[in-house]
């Protein structure tokens, strides 16, 4: 899973990536027009990445990449193929813990 | 006797030189070359012929060859020996000046010399306390011929230790010598038999007058004859070890005879004067030594300002303070010694050094040599100064804050605390909280300064009660015994130095006798010195009656010594008894072992020792009730009379008496629990003690436990229920009561108090006793009863309102019963459905109490339903992510 995020840092934007222990499905086999997948809440006040996935709340925390990585995009300009940098990836928030389900439909009294 | 001019010694003259050119005619080529030959010659100097010499040589024998012509000569023969003046040598030696000249050649000595030598001449025949005071004189007179007649006569005395004492030895000589002369081969002037031997050469053997020969007879029998018992043997043995002492002795004394004689004057005591000057002279084991010597060096650093050194963790072998030995401390184990010698004032952390020892060991002689040698001023304290608190802090502040002005050497004080464990508490006490003090900086810094100065602490007992505050803070160094051959040999110098005369078994003997303390042996010595002895025997070592100490012998040792036999000291017993006191105990030791000492089918043995044992007894109540101690020593008589049935050679193990006090303890108890009984037992049953502990006590038991089936007096049948209650009735009217008592193990008991159980059947109670839930009942039962007992008391006082009440009670009782029985029987009852209460539906409510329709309710729920509404959800997978990773392009996602 890849999913950026967005932080620029001289000139040229810093994503990270998500990553995740699992698998992001959808209900309806409908994938036509862009979805929200989550909140990604970047830091709550433990510094930890939480992210709202579904009906899921996921606890993860930043990993700094061991290779720094660069994202890259091939252009090509008048037969001439040169690449231009999109952004850098430094960090991963991994999320691999067991996720914590939201119950929101409860009954009032139990 | 000294009249020289005797008419029988003239007659010897005359006959002289006839004898002396025979016997010059058959020795003359042996005579002269031998080594011995000198001193015959001497001999024959001083009598001036070879008969007489014979004769007077030794007079036992039986070689009176001149004697036999006439027999009247003998006598004065024999007596002349021991006269011997030394005017009568030098007659002599002018006499026959030609026999002497042969000694002349041989010895070779200057002409004055000769002189010196012809004085002493006689001088091996006479007893050695004569000689010594014509020596003595020639010493004061002639200075630089002192050391040559010193070897004269030790040369003499030697000889005459070889002749004298062993007259026997001297006898064989003879005979040998005689047999030249009572045997010729030529036809001799004298009797004679003629005998032929084999060779046909004929031998003429003397013939001897009876009365020559019975004399020759008891002569002999006197000393060489079969009848001589060892004694004589014995007394040669000792005559011959003693001369060789005294030889020493006199040694000794002409080296420094003025040492002698000033000490001669001196009263000095002995122990004072041999007190040990140097380390080496110390007796007392090296450990021990060295242990205080290095608890006085940790004090270099604050009293000297001098730098301590501290030993190496690393070494291997290291003195350990605590054993008082050199150990190996192994570090394998990591055993270290994790106590610090000094602690950070620079001060040694023991600050006392307590030295414990038996009397006499040389434990103050100890304290005082290592203090002078650590360069202190030692300054003791003991038992003779007062030692009340004021005055020990006096002299404790003296010792340890000031310094002498006298003392011209500047030295630091050493305060020596002798005999300390006869000092009352309060003094240690103190003595330990100056010790511990440390240094306060402060306003408080004048009252309690910290302890500069070492402290040594002499104890005798160790585990005295008054030195329990003193033992942890104090370094202790125990000082045993002096071990046997040490202090023999330290006693023989000391006998050596006094001029006394000590053989090594006496002197071995001595030291055994004073079981290690030095002091108590010398003392004996001076002791016997002073009774102008100059010479010490066995006997005397055995029948001094001083310096025995008042030793302690313990119960055990005693009880052991009445049941042993000891063939080495029959007394030995008796003493030990006698020094272990405590006679009652003893007793108590006998009878709690006699039975088992010896085997005694028909117990003769058993009554003979409880006949002596009755007495002890009647002796020692006696004793007590009229406080009339006039037969207290005769206690410990029984006793050892006990020993002397009893005492066996098999070793045997001996109990100590515990079973008396045991017992006095139970009889008490019993005692303690008739009388709770006797006391707390009503009115309306009193009896008298007798009575109660005869017939009732050992009854009640079983009056106290009524058998029930069950332990539930429901349950139980009226008769039943009918014992219990009297059973309760007797414990109110006895005083006896069950009362829960917590066991160890954490359950509670039902315990009879007071136990009459034990009285009734002497340790088999535990059978009888009711068990615990029957115990629960009546004491349930019991206590019913005294309320009930209580409530009879109280209508009895108040009459006929308490009728009433009583009435009201019963009446009350009854209604209730009469409510009771209006209930349906248990057998018609029947069981009715529970009634179910039915459900109301829930109304939702609003703050006001108004009724909020359930759609409404409904609505509000389905807010919050965003978030599951979303249909993106996550599939978590389970184990570690890198199982489930995958790859990703990044064409995928752009």
């Amino acid at each position: 899973m890849f999913k950026t995020s967005g932080k620029t840092e001289s000139g040229v934007p810093e994503w990270a990536i998500v990553e995740l222990q699992g698998l992001v499905q959808m209900k309806k086999e409908t994938p036509s027009e862009p979805t929200t997948v989550g909140d990604l809440h970047y830091y709550n006040r433990n510094r930890h990445p939480v992210l709202v996935l579904g009906h899921h709340v996921l606890n993860g925390k930043e990993i700094k990449l061991e290779h720094p990585m660069a994202v890259i995009e091939k252009v090509t300009d008048n037969g001439r193929t040169h690449y231009k940098v999109k952004a850098v990836v430094k960090k991963k928030l991994l999320f691999k813990s067991r996720p914590k389900p939201i119950i929101s439909n409860v009954a009032d009294r139990v | 006797m000294s009249d020289f001019p005797d008419p029988d010694e003239e007659y010897e003259l005359m006959y002289a030189d006839e004898l002396e050119l025979l016997r010059e005619a058959e020795h003359s080529d042996t005579a002269i070359g031998l080594p011995r030959r000198p001193a015959q010659a001497k001999r024959s100097l001083d009598f001036t012929s070879p008969e007489p010499k014979s004769s007077v040589e030794s007079s036992t024998q039986q070689t009176n060859i001149p004697c036999s012509q006439n027999s009247l000569s003998t006598i004065p023969e024999v007596n002349k020996n021991v006269p011997n003046q030394e005017t009568n040598d030098v007659v002599f030696t002018s006499n026959v000046p030609f026999t002497t000249n042969e000694c002349y050649e041989v010895t070779s000595i200057q002409t004055n010399k000769r002189t010196a030598d012809d004085l002493f001449g006689d001088i091996n025949d006479i007893d050695f306390n004569e000689i010594e005071l014509p020596s003595k004189k020639q010493k004061t007179e002639e200075e630089e011929d002192l050391d040559l007649i010193n070897r004269i006569i030790e040369g003499r005395k030697l000889r005459q230790l070889l002749a004298e004492p062993t007259n026997r030895l001297q006898s064989e000589i003879k005979t040998s010598y005689d047999f030249k002369e009572n045997v010729s081969l030529n036809i001799p002037r004298w009797a004679f038999v003629p005998l032929t031997n084999s060779d046909g050469e004929r031998i003429y053997i003397r013939l001897e007058s009876e009365d020559t020969w019975e004399k020759a007879l008891e002569a002999t029998s006197e000393q060489s004859s079969l009848h001589s018992n060892y004694i004589g043997t014995w007394e040669e043995a000792r005559k011959i070890l003693e001369t060789k002492q005294q030889e020493l002795i006199q040694e000794v004394e002409s080296q420094d005879v003025q040492i002698v004689d000033t000490n001669n004057n001196d009263t000095a005591l002995w122990v004072d004067k041999y007190r040990p000057q140097s380390y080496l002279d110390l007796l007392s084991e090296e450990p021990v030594n060295r242990a205080l010597l290095h608890w006085l060096h940790l004090w270099d650093k604050i009293v000297f300002k001098k730098e301590v050194k501290v030993k190496e963790p690393q070494q291997k072998t290291q003195f350990s303070k605590r054993a008082g030995q050199f150990q190996l401390t192994n570090k394998w184990r990591g055993k270290k010694e994790v106590e610090p010698e000094v602690d950070e004032d620079g001060r040694p952390h023991h600050k006392v050094a307590l030295l414990c020892g038996p009397p006499g060991v040389g434990k103050t002689t100890l304290a005082h040599l290592l203090a002078r040698l650590a360069g202190y001023r030692p300054v003791e304290l003991n038992a003779s100064d007062e030692r009340s608190t004021e005055a020990f802090r006096n002299a404790l502040q003296c010792a340890t804050l000031m310094r002498s002005v006298l003392d011209a050497e500047k030295r630091p004080n050493c305060l020596i605390l002798d005999e300390i464990d006869g000092a009352p508490l309060p003094t240690v006490e103190l003595l330990v909280k100056w010790c511990t003090a440390t240094v306060e900086t402060g306003k408080k810094k004048a009252k309690s300064q910290p302890l500069k100065r070492p402290v040594i602490a002499i104890c005798n007992d160790l585990y005295a009660t008054s030195l329990r505050p003193l033992r942890p803070v104090s370094l202790i160094v125990q000082v045993g015994g002096v071990s046997l051959p040490r202090l023999a040999s330290r006693l023989s110098i000391v006998s050596q130095c006094e001029g006394l005369c000590l053989p090594p078994h006496v002197a071995s003997a001595l030291a055994a006798r004073a079981h290690g303390d030095v002091r108590a042996a010398i003392q004996v010595l001076s002791f016997i010195k002073a009774r102008a002895r100059a010479q010490l025997n066995m006997e005397d070592v055995e029948n001094v009656a001083i310096g025995t100490k008042d030793c302690n012998k313990t119960l055990m040792q005693a009880l052991q010594s009445i049941f042993t036999i000891n063939d080495k000291d029959p007394e030995y017993a008796m003493k030990t008894v006698q020094a272990a006191g405590e006679y009652d105990r003893l007793a108590d030791g006998i009878f709690e072992n006699y039975l088992t000492a010896r085997v005694d089918a028909r117990l003769l043995i058993a009554c003979e020792t409880m006949s002596w044992l009755r007495l002890y007894d009647m002796i020692n109540s006696w004793t007590l009730k009229n406080q009339n101690y006039s037969l207290y020593g005769a206690l410990p008589l029984c006793i050892t009379r006990c020993h002397r049935v009893l005492s066996s050679r098999t070793p045997q193990r001996i109990k100590f008496p515990s079973q008396a006090m045991e017992m006095y303890r139970k009889k008490l108890e019993l005692e303690s629990i008739v009388v709770s009984v006797w006391r707390g037992s009503a009115p309306s049953v009193a009896l008298s003690r007798n009575a109660l502990q005869l017939d009732l006590l050992p009854l009640i038991p079983y009056l106290l436990s009524p058998s029930l089936r069950s332990a539930n007096v429901q349950l139980c049948s009226e008769n039943e229920r009918k014992s219990v209650r009297t059973c309760a009735g007797a414990m109110c009217d006895y005083g006896l009561q069950y009362i829960q008592q917590r066991t160890p193990e954490g359950l509670y008991a039902f315990v009879l108090e007071p136990d009459v159980y034990k009285i009734a059947f002497y340790g088999t109670e535990e059978r009888v006793r009711p068990p615990p839930a029957v115990r629960q009942a009546i004491a349930r039962e019991q206590q019913l009863e005294v309320i009930r007992r209580n409530e009879e008391m109280a209508m009895k006082s108040s009459g006929q309102t308490a009728s009433k009440v009583a009435k009201a009670i019963d009446l009350k009782s009854a209604k209730k019963s009469e409510v009771k029985e209006t209930h349906i029987p248990n057998h018609l009852q029947r069981l009715k459905p529970k009634e179910i209460e039915k459900k109301v539906p829930q109304v939702h409510k609003d703050f006001f109490g108004r009724v909020v329709p359930i759609q409404q309710v409904k609505k509000s729920d389905a807010v919050a339903d965003v978030i599951s509404s979303s249909n993106v959800f996550y599939q978590y997978r389970e184990g570690f992510n890198n199982a489930v990773r995958r790859n990703v392009r990044t064409r995928d996602l752009l």
